[in-house]
């Protein structure tokens, strides 16, 4: 008996040990990035410091940034969107962080309203529903992760991997890094944007948006069932509820999906803001990555226009200066430092732009163009350049192929075309003297210094574009970017 | 239900539970449930074939054995019906596409006719194996061996035992039935030693073999893609899969038997360390390899009606050996090849006595032995081409192909190519040595099991933990693999 007693009780032990040694192997393993997305609404869930729930797709990740939300309101958000997410398994997104947490709002985004495949594994679904790991792993097993993976599967096969993602993940042993491993000692690297992903590219095509004059969706879909869904679990908790559409190229469909909303949000007596038919929020030109998302431009824009809304429609708490919300700031701070840091020094000439565009009038530059440069055909360029305040003499410059010169003056803009005599531009941060002499040799010197020309070396001769940052009459920044077609390489002194 | 899969593992751990929690005397019911519940979930409708063979099989062996004193002709009359009976069932499931197809051949050759019928039989699973059982245990009957089973649920859990019904091994009824009729109590130690087995077995199916299988299948898809050494290590990359995805069920099915106390027949016992084609088959599949000896060589009269007769026996073992593994003409070609190596190892054997004289060769020394493994090793390798070859010009372009030598091959980047990234191919690499290092020491008579067990309790749990880890971690499983299904079990 003793013996047996002795081995029952050596087997126990080991199969614990065994259970703790594979738990611990599952968290290495597994793909971080959900952890990455969610470990910060699970750590700001648990001390309650969540008030706000955005809720929807990509349209919502990379178009909604909580850090600028709290430090321009000081509202807590937290950004739950997910690649591909329908309004399907935005419920079920929103049943999951509801088991962490009860937020004061839940703002829906109504992009896909008109999805009616019911499945997410549905081959109509056009969605990849491994995107749904994104949303799905960091949170534990729980009575309502099965009843969401029961939900938006047909097919056990796929469920399983959802369940129990060790499945799929264990493959991951041939390419772990250092990252993964720090996730069993809590160190690895999580978003720091409350859940939202600020891309800082920019389209190339020139994207106007056309107002197709539809009406409303003419039938019940799979979309609008969850959002009512949505809708219905946040009155019955006391739980306050927006509807938003956040601006994208929205075709006729998706234009009545976002009025269907709109009725739908009349019908509950809740606020709703459509975003595509409110103009001047964003430029189309501008402040998209593609299509259908938003860059950092324009995702600054749309946040700080919600912002104002939720303000003037909920009441909210302010929670900048409260020394609990610490790490609220500190990500704020973050965001806003690493936005500082980059606005020289960017290797692509398009997001060197943004990040310019994104610091506002807070420094002064001469950007130039050589004469003949291969940069004239670059749509993207001359539309940045534009929305810095260039006009006509940008239009001249392309016209004619000839040297471009733009001083920005902390905002203040002059600009010059094509060889001309010496100019005299008074700055804040200096004098300037600008003087055309060939497509190629152009002469730009600070204050009284003659003998420095900037805007031309034997080294650099060649160079397409070059941006020059200046300070109480000291260049702090020389960036050079040479084209072949529209892909520049860069160099930086 | 695949050995590799989660229901596998939570259907044996049910069954082993209750097996050991119900009374002895009806344990061998609930093995027997166990086992219909298995082929049935394995092969659906098939299992009223295996219940039609099992009473097929009981009915025919009480006959037998109640005719064999008295009236010795009806029992042999009895024993050969029922063989043709059984013979004619597996050769209607298996051979009649084959047959077809061989006389379609023909008529097309001599241009008699444009069509021949088509057929696609359905082939039961383990058909193969629960067949030659059958057969086995009703010559033992005839033979006197063993006493005809009266209980018919122990028989016909004999032939339908879950763990070896689809792959074998082909077990004796001498040996299995006894067994049944008075099972053990759990043992610690047995469970241990039935789950380090299964452990091994898995290592080798879902860690070398399953990932062999990807780079195989991608030169004998278009094998003229390739040519040399790449050719070369394909087919070494066969002889290393077919073995350990054959092992690995073997020790599967084993260890699951050996956590309930049944000791099955070992199947390998270091193949590719065998010294002659003669000993490998000694060491490789052995329970099919004694099932032709005692009830196919033997009955044709072995190597007692001299020289030329042993040898054509040999031949006709091994054709039929051939045959049993897949209705093709390759395989039976890779059979006979087997017996011509056997046939031409005992016709040379004075010229090799020769010549270890002349060249006074010391047979005990290590490169003789060497040298030998490695020849045997290689004969068996240019078998397993023909057996993995869908079709003989494959099998004929990768033989006369695979010598050129392209080195670089080995260094330039060509085996990353094959479908299997960096990291698997090192892995499965490492994990060959790892296996030929174990067979090594087994054919020494070291268990390296037994070796694990005897060491301190921190060690071995250690080397537990980190197998059982590695194992499921880099095991190919789970959703994006297609991993291979057992070879044994189409045959």
């Amino acid at each position: 008996m003793k013996r047996k007693f002795l081995l029952f009780t050596k087997t126990v032990a080991f199969l614990l040990i065994l259970l703790f040694c594979f738990m611990a192997v599952a968290l290495v393993v597994e793909r971080k990035s959900s952890y990455i997305k969610n470990e910060m609404y699970i750590q700001e869930a648990e001390k309650e410091h969540v008030d706000v729930f955005f809720l929807g797709s990509s349209h919502v990740i990379n178009g909604i940034n909580p850090v600028q939300l709290y430090d321009e309101q000081g509202i807590t958000a937290y950004n739950l969107g997910g690649y591909g997410s329908v309004l399907l398994s935005s419920y079920w997104q929103f049943r999951l962080a509801l088991e962490r947490r009860i937020p004061d709002l839940v703002v829906i985004d109504a992009y896909m309203l008109e999805n009616d495949v019911r499945y997410v594994d549905d081959p109509n679904a056009n969605v990849n529903s491994d995107e749904l790991h994104l949303n799905i792993d960091r949170f534990p097993l729980t009575r309502t992760k099965i009843l969401a993976i029961n939900d938006m599967f047909q097919d056990d096969a796929k469920k399983y991997p959802f369940l129990f993602d060790y499945i799929i993940y264990h493959d991951r042993w041939k390419e772990l890094d250092s990252d993964d491993f720090n996730r069993l000692t809590g160190n690895a690297d999580i978003n720091r944007f409350m859940g939202a992903e600020m891309k800082y590219v920019m389209h190339s095509d020139g994207f106007t948006y056309t107002d197709y004059g539809a009406g409303t969706l003419d039938r019940e879909t799979v979309g609008t069932t969850y959002l009512r869904r949505i809708i219905d679990d946040c009155q019955i908790r006391g739980i306050k509820v927006a509807i938003v559409t956040v601006p994208f190229l929205a075709m006729a469909e998706n234009q009545a999906a976002a009025h269907t909303a709109s009725q739908i949000a009349s019908e509950y007596g809740i606020p709703c803001l459509n975003m595509l038919e409110i103009p001047d929020v964003v430029d189309y030109g501008l402040d998209f990555m593609d299509a259908g998302h938003l860059n950092i431009l324009g995702a600054t824009k749309v946040t700080r226009y919600i912002g104002n809304w939720l303000k003037e429609n909920f009441d909210l708490a302010d929670h900048r200066g409260d020394a609990e919300y610490a790490t609220w700031q500190k990500c704020a701070d973050e965001f806003y430092d690493s936005q500082k840091s980059a606005l020289t020094g960017n290797a692509d000439i398009h997001t060197q732009l943004i990040m310019m565009k994104l610091d506002g009038d807070s420094t002064s530059f001469a950007f130039s163009i050589r004469g003949g440069s291969v940069a004239y055909a670059d749509d993207v360029l001359m539309r940045q350049l534009k929305s810095f305040g260039a006009g006509e003499k940008l239009d001249e410059a392309i016209a004619s192929k000839s040297s471009y010169f733009l001083i920005s003056d902390h905002g203040n803009i002059t600009e010059f075309a094509g060889d001309d005599e010496e100019k005299v531009i008074e700055t804040s941060d200096g004098v300037i003297t600008y003087e055309g002499v060939s497509d190629l040799y152009r002469i730009m010197n600070i204050g009284d210094d003659k003998e420095t020309n900037y805007l031309y070396s034997d080294e650099f001769a060649y160079s397409d574009v070059q941006i020059i940052f200046f300070e109480e009459g000291e260049v702090s920044s020389h960036q050079y970017y040479t084209g072949e077609s529209f892909d520049y390489s860069y160099e930086e002194r | 239900m695949q050995f590799v899969s989660l229901q596998f593992l939570i259907f044996i751990m049910g069954t082993i539970f209750i097996y050991f929690i119900i009374p002895k005397k009806v344990r061998y019911i609930w093995l027997l449930l166990a086992s219909m519940a298995f082929y049935y979930i394995v092969s659906g409708k098939f299992l009223v074939f295996l219940i039609a063979v099992t009473l097929v099989t009981y009915g025919a062996g009480l006959l037998i054995e109640k005719n064999k004193e008295k009236a010795p002709k009806t029992a042999k009359l009895c024993l050969v019906l029922s063989i043709v009976l059984l013979v004619c069932l597996l050769g209607y499931f298996k051979y009649t596409g084959f047959l077809l197809e061989t006389v379609g051949n023909i008529v097309s050759l001599f241009k008699l006719s444009d069509t021949m019928p088509v057929v696609n039989i359905i082939l039961p699973a383990g058909i193969s194996f629960y067949l030659f059982q059958s057969i086995g245990y009703l010559i033992d009957c005839y033979r006197g061996k063993i006493p005809a089973e009266k209980n018919y649920l122990r028989l016909a859990l004999f032939i339908s035992f879950f763990p070896q019904i689809t792959s074998g091994p082909i077990e004796r009824a001498g040996n299995m039935l006894p067994q049944f009729k008075e099972p053990k109590s759990f043992s610690y130690e047995a469970m241990r030693d039935g789950l380090l087995l299964m452990l091994w077995g898995y290592f080798q199916k879902i860690i070398i073999a399953d990932r062999l299988a990807v780079l195989v299948n991608k030169v004998y898809e278009s094998p003229s893609s390739y040519t040399g050494t790449v050719l070369f290590l394909a087919t070494i990359f066969y002889t290393f899969e077919i073995y350990c995805d054959f092992a690995g069920y073997s020790c599967i099915a084993i260890g699951t038997a050996r956590i309930m106390g049944i000791k099955i027949m070992d199947n390998f016992s270091q193949p590719y360390l065998s010294e002659s084609v003669a000993e490998f088959w000694r060491r490789w599949h052995i329970s099919l390899s004694t099932w032709f000896r005692d009830y196919l060589y033997i009955p044709l009269g072995g190597n007692r009606k001299g020289y030329v007769r042993k040898l054509i026996n040999l031949m006709i073992v091994f054709a039929v050996s051939g045959l049993w593994h897949g209705a093709a003409w390759t395989f039976v070609v890779w059979g006979l090849l087997h017996g011509v190596f056997q046939v031409l190892g005992i016709v040379l054997k004075p010229v090799r006595d020769k010549l270890v004289a002349v060249f006074k060769i010391d047979r005990e020394s290590f490169s003789h032995h060497l040298l030998k493994i490695l020849v045997t090793f290689m004969l068996v390798n240019i078998g397993w081409i023909f057996f993995r070859a869908d079709t003989f010009e494959t099998a004929i372009y990768v033989l006369t192909h695979m010598w050129k030598v392209t080195l670089w091959s080995l260094t330039d980047g060509t085996l990353f190519t094959l479908g299997l990234a960096e990291a698997d191919v090192r892995l499965v690499i490492m994990s060959l040595v790892l296996l030929v290092i174990v067979d090594a020491f087994g054919k020494k008579g070291i268990v390296i099991r037994d070796r694990i067990v005897a060491q301190s309790l921190w060690l071995r749990w250690l080397i537990y933990i980190v197998a059982i880890i590695f194992v499921v971690t880099c095991g190919v499983w789970g959703p994006g693999y297609d991993a291979a299904t057992f070879i044994y079990s189409s045959f």
